[in-house]
């Protein structure tokens, strides 16, 4: 990847300072990938998948007793298994499922109240939530960062993309355009 | 279905306006060039997380936002062959035109129908939501138009076998 240490006194320019500056080396996405500095990073991918599967159950539990904001705080608590690496794969998908079926098990009257709760408890709950709608709406046979290559096209079916809109359209009105922007800004890729 | 294109335009309103917040940017990477970078992605720090707004399997929109660019792919529906060939007909009539759309880019992202590029330029010539309502107008006419050439066909071949079979009655 990265040299640091080269004779020629140009040597620096090639030099991908993101590889540094991130830290993690390990991976080809040149330190942009998953906060290497927080708590997640320091996780191995069969620790997060553990994590993620038993919340898993959790927040069906929840959803059962028909506490779906109480599920959805669980299911988009930190650590998330960020970034691209393809051994976080399993992990990933579980976090997600785990968070799309309280979205997809809440009837639709009821989404702003909940979305309501979440901003109370606390705004950056809908900022997490709402990269998992987004997320979500991209499809299960997505590659790294939401890429929809012609080969792994899968797509959601319309019933959850109606409710991943209608979670869409709620969280806009409590968080405003900010949330999207949030989305879009953050390194931490799902 | 109609249900669901209110939620569907909404979503795609709200990212548009949130990723379209462009800047001049010159490129980092060559000196006194000025690309978009979210088609050079030279320098992947000024490029954002792509997302993806879809209403069914397919119907969708990719809005992919850099410093100075945001790239807007758009998978149209296509439910049948005869949509499918008056896409790819409407499309191809659309894009080899571009340069009359201005925001228009040459050739689609590859697994979508038609992309929009729009610039730093053309966010200070023209007024951001008017591009935001263009790009959303044309979602919306898009699909009518199809439909409506699709029942224009159906309709010219009805009568077209009429008068073709009718001369073997008399």
């Amino acid at each position: 990847m990265s040299t640091t240490t080269s004779a020629s006194p140009n040597s620096y320019r090639k030099l991908d300072v993101d590889n540094v500056a991130g830290g993690g080396g390990d991976d080809d996405d040149g330190g942009f990938d998953a906060g290497a500095a927080d708590a997640a990073a320091s996780l191995s991918p069969r620790e997060l998948e553990q994590t993620a599967n038993s919340r898993l159950g959790d927040v069906r539990g929840l959803i059962t007793r028909g506490n779906v904001a109480a599920a959805i705080a669980l299911a988009v608590e930190e650590p998330l298994p960020y970034g691209e690496r393809p051994d976080l794969k399993a992990a990933k998908d579980l976090a997600i499922s785990a968070v799309i079926e309280p979205l997809t098990a809440t009837k639709t009257a009821d989404i702003p109240n909940v979305v309501k709760q979440l901003h109370q408890q606390n705004p950056e709950l809908l900022d997490r939530l709402m990269k998992f709608v987004y997320r979500g709406m991209a499809g299960s046979g997505v590659g790294p960062a939401g890429v929809v290559g012609p080969g792994n096209i899968t797509g959601v079916t319309g019933q959850t993309a109606a409710a991943l809109l209608n979670w869409h359209a709620a969280i806009v009105e409590v968080g405003g355009v900010g949330t999207i922007a949030r989305v879009l800004t953050d390194r931490k890729i799902l | 279905m109609a249900n669901t294109l209110r939620p569907y335009l909404t979503a795609v309103r709200s990212t548009l306006s949130a990723a379209m917040c462009l800047d001049n940017f010159s490129s980092q990477v060559v000196e006194r060039h000025n690309k978009p970078e979210v088609e050079a992605r030279m320098s992947k720090e000024v490029l954002l997380a792509p997302v993806v707004i879809s209403r069914n399997e397919n119907e969708r929109v990719l809005i992919e936002a850099s410093v100075n660019a945001v790239r807007v792919s758009i998978k149209i529906k296509q439910a049948d062959d005869p949509e499918r060939l008056l896409c790819h007909k409407f499309t191809r009539f659309l894009t080899q035109r571009a340069e009359s759309f201005v925001v228009l880019r040459r050739k689609p992202v590859e697994g979508y129908d038609i992309s929009f590029l729009i610039t730093n330029v053309h966010t200070e010539q023209m007024y951001k939501h008017k591009l935001v309502d263009f790009i959303l107008q044309f979602m919306e006419d898009v699909d009518k138009e199809i439909s409506e050439m699709k029942l224009s066909i159906n309709a010219r071949a009805r009568i077209v076998a009429e008068t073709y079979l009718g001369q073997f009655i008399n």
